[in-house]
C-alpha cells in the first residue's frame, strides 16, 4: 500500500471518531433573564431595579455539573435621602459547597439621590444538575453603605463592616491627596501619583488557600521536598496609633506551606473591639517580603473588653508560590490592619504609619487609591483633580 | 524514574491496594531502593500502631456521623468541580451512543495505525525500548483513598477552584485583577479597577 493510500484510511477511518467526540463536547446555552436568575432586593430597599442584562451569560452542562458563567449588568438606582458609597451583592447559585456562592462589591463610588449606576457581575459558580427547580442563580442585595456611614441590608457577608473599612480607607486617601494638591501644588499630587504607579510592581505570591485537613508525620514531610513540620513564631510591625496590639503568634510551616496561625492580641484601647484583623507578610530565604495575607478574628460576634486579651485562630493552610515555584518560608511578620469597635467605628492604619513603615512598598494599597491612581493614568491629573473636588 | 505517589506507597504496604495497583507497584518497588525503604518504614509504622493497642476515649457513633456528614458534603462539591476543565465525566449508567462510536472508531484506528505503520520491530528491539522506557505501559486510575479538600487558588491568571482532580476558574483575567487578597478565613478578593469608568469593583469567592 503506497504512502498515499495509507493516509487516506487513515483520515476515513479518523473523521468519525473526530465528529462523534464534537458531538459530545458540552454544549453551552444561554442563560433566560426570567427564567434562571432571580433578582431580590428586598421592598424597603433605598435601591430599585431599573434593569437587568445578561449580556453573554452561559450555563454549561459538565457531567454532575452546572458550570454559570455570569456576566450580567444590573442597572440601580438609588431611591433614598442619601449619597450611597458603597454596595455588596451576593450571588448564590448553590449553599454549602465550594464555588457556588460568591459577592460583589462596588466601594468607593457616590451615587446621590435619584441617580442611577450599573453594577457589573462576571463570575462563575458551579451547582448540581440534579437540584432542585427554581432559579439557576439568585442574586441578592447583601448591604449599602451611605455617606454617613449609616448601613442598609441584611448583612450575611459582613458587607458592613467590609464597605466601612474601605469607606475609611477612602476617605484617608482622598485628605491625603487633596492634601498634597493644596500644599505641593499639581507637581506634588503628581509626583504621589507615580509614586503610587510604580509601587504597583510590588511583587505578589500565588496562594493557595484549603481548610486544615493534612495528614501527618512523613507522608507530610516528604510532600514537602523533606522538610517537617516546625511552629514559626510571627515578629510584628508595631503602630503607635493601633487601638489593638499583637503580644505573640505562632503558625506551623513546613517548606512554602503556612497553618493554623494563631495570634494573641491585647485591646490597649479605651473601648471595646468587636473586629480584628492582622495583616501576614512573610518572608523568603533570599529575605524577599511578601503580603501573603490576613488574619481576622475568627468569632463574628467576638467582644473584646478595654484591656483584655483575645486569640486569633484560623484552621486554614496556605501554600505560596511564585512564577510556578515554591516560596520557601523563611520568617513570618504581622501588623495590625483593621479594628472595628463595638459602636460599629472603625481603625485603619494613618497615612503617615504606612509611608513611615516598610508597609508602604509591601501592603497593598486602599481601593481608592487604586482607582485615583488609574483615573490619572488613564485621563491625566485634570481629570484626577476634578474628581479629587468631587466629594 | 517516575515514583509513585506517597498514598498509592502507603496503600500497597497497608495491603489496600488494588490488583493492578498492586502489580504496578510491586514492579517498582522491586527496582527501587528509595520506594522500598518507604514501603518498609509504612509496615513497621503498620506494627508499631497495632502493637501498641490503645485506643483514644471517643464517642465513635458521633465521629462515624460527622465523617459520613464529611463524605457527603464533599462528594458533592467534588462533583460540581471535577471534570469541569474540558474532560466528560464517566457515568456508569449512562448509554451514549456517539461516545460508543468514537471510541470504537479509535481502536480501529490504533490497529490500522499499528498495520499500517511500517515494519514492526524484533523481539530484541522491543524488550531494548522497554527497559529504556520510563514513561509506564499502564496508568492505573487510582481511587484516592480519601476525599481530596477543596483548595482556593489565586495566581496571575485568576481565582481557581480545584477539587477531586479538577479545577474550574471563578474568576477569569477579562477585566485586568489590579489586587488579590486572600484570608486565613477561607476567603479570598480580587479586585478590579477601571480608569475609564472611574470604578473599582471587588469579586469575594469563598472556600465554603
Amino acid at each position: 500500500m503506497s504512502k498515499w493510500q495509507r493516509a487516506g484510511v487513515l483520515v476515513a477511518l479518523a473523521l468519525p471518531a473526530v465528529l462523534a467526540a464534537q458531538e459530545t463536547s458540552p454544549d453551552p446555552t444561554r442563560l433566560d433573564p426570567a427564567s434562571s436568575v432571580k433578582i431580590d432586593l428586598p421592598a424597603d430597599s433605598p435601591l430599585t431595579l431599573l434593569s437587568s442584562s445578561m449580556g453573554e451569560s452561559r450555563a454549561t452542562s459538565r457531567g454532575g455539573a452546572l458550570v454559570l458563567d455570569l456576566h450580567m449588568g444590573l442597572t440601580l438606582r438609588n431611591a433614598g435621602t442619601r449619597h450611597v458609597r458603597g454596595v455588596t451583592l451576593l450571588i448564590t447559585a448553590q449553599e454549602f459547597a465550594p464555588g457556588g456562592r460568591g459577592s460583589v462589591a462596588r466601594p468607593s463610588i457616590d451615587v446621590p439621590p435619584g441617580q442611577t449606576f450599573t453594577l457589573p457581575i462576571d463570575i462563575r459558580l458551579v451547582r448540581p444538575v440534579q437540584q432542585t427547580a427554581g432559579p439557576l442563580v439568585r442574586v441578592q442585595l447583601d448591604g449599602i453603605l451611605f455617606d454617613d456611614l449609616s448601613f442598609f441590608g441584611p448583612n450575611k457577608l459582613n458587607s458592613q463592616r467590609a464597605l466601612t473599612f474601605w469607606e475609611t480607607e477612602a476617605q484617608r486617601d482622598r485628605a491625603y491627596y487633596k492634601q498634597a494638591l493644596q500644599a505641593r501644588g499639581e507637581r506634588g499630587l503628581r509626583e504621589e501619583m507615580l509614586a503610587s504607579l510604580g509601587r504597583n510592581d510590588r511583587p505578589q505570591l500565588d496562594v493557595s488557600l484549603s481548610r486544615n485537613g493534612r495528614a501527618t508525620g512523613a507522608a507530610v514531610a516528604a510532600a514537602n521536598n523533606g522538610a517537617p513540620d516546625r511552629m514559626a513564631q510571627f515578629a510584628f510591625l508595631s503602630l503607635p496609633g493601633a487601638p489593638v496590639q499583637p503580644v505573640e503568634g505562632w503558625a506551623a510551616i513546613s517548606g512554602n506551606e503556612a497553618r493554623s496561625p494563631q495570634i494573641e492580641i491585647v485591646n490597649q484601647s479605651g473601648r471595646p473591639v468587636r473586629y480584628v484583623e492582622i495583616g501576614w507578610l512573610v518572608r523568603d530565604k533570599q529575605g524577599h517580603e511578601y503580603l501573603a495575607g490576613s488574619v481576622p478574628a475568627s468569632e463574628t460576634a467576638m467582644v473584646l473588653p478595654a484591656g483584655q486579651h483575645a486569640h486569633l485562630l484560623q484552621d486554614t493552610a496556605l501554600k505560596f508560590s511564585r512564577t510556578g515555584r515554591p516560596v520557601e518560608i523563611e520568617g513570618m511578620t504581622g501588623f495590625v490592619s483593621q479594628v472595628e469597635f463595638a459602636d460599629g467605628h472603625v481603625w485603619v492604619p494613618s497615612r503617615q504609619e504606612i509611608n513611615s513603615s516598610p508597609l508602604l512598598r509591601i501592603m497593598a494599597p486602599s481601593p481608592e487609591e487604586q482607582r485615583l491612581a488609574d483615573i490619572y493614568a488613564k485621563k491625566g491629573l485634570p481629570a484626577l483633580i476634578t474628581e479629587l473636588n468631587r466629594y | 524514574m517516575t515514583h509513585p505517589r506517597e498514598k498509592e506507597l502507603a496503600l500497597l504496604a497497608g495491603g489496600d491496594a488494588g490488583h493492578w495497583q498492586r502489580f504496578t507497584l510491586d514492579r517498582h518497588v522491586r527496582s527501587c531502593a528509595e520506594c522500598l525503604a518507604k514501603v518498609a518504614e509504612y509496615r513497621q509504622l503498620r506494627e508499631t500502631l497495632a502493637a501498641t493497642d490503645e485506643l483514644p476515649d471517643l464517642n465513635w457513633s458521633l465521629l462515624e456521623a460527622e465523617m459520613r456528614a464529611n463524605i457527603h458534603l464533599g462528594f458533592e462539591a467534588g462533583q460540581c468541580v471535577r471534570g469541569v476543565r474540558g474532560e466528560w465525566a464517566w457515568n456508569p449508567g449512562a448509554w451514549n451512543p456517539r461516545l460508543a462510536v468514537a471510541v470504537g472508531c479509535l481502536l480501529v484506528l490504533a490497529g490500522a495505525g499499528y498495520f499500517l505503520g511500517g515494519p514492526h520491530p524484533s523481539a530484541s528491539q522491543t524488550s531494548r525500548n522497554a527497559t529504556a522506557r520510563t514513561v509506564p505501559l499502564y496508568k492505573v486510575p487510582v481511587v484516592a483513598a480519601e476525599q481530596e479538600d477543596a483548595v482556593l487558588e489565586s495566581s496571575n491568571s485568576g481565582l481557581e477552584l480545584r477539587s477531586g482532580g479538577g479545577s474550574l476558574t471563578l474568576l477569569s483575567q477579562r477585566g485586568v485583577i489590579a489586587h488579590q487578597t486572600v484570608s486565613a478565613q477561607g476567603e479570598i478578593r480580587a479586585r478590579y479597577v477601571d480608569g475609564e469608568a472611574g470604578t473599582v469593583t471587588i469579586n469575594n469567592v469563598y472556600l465554603q
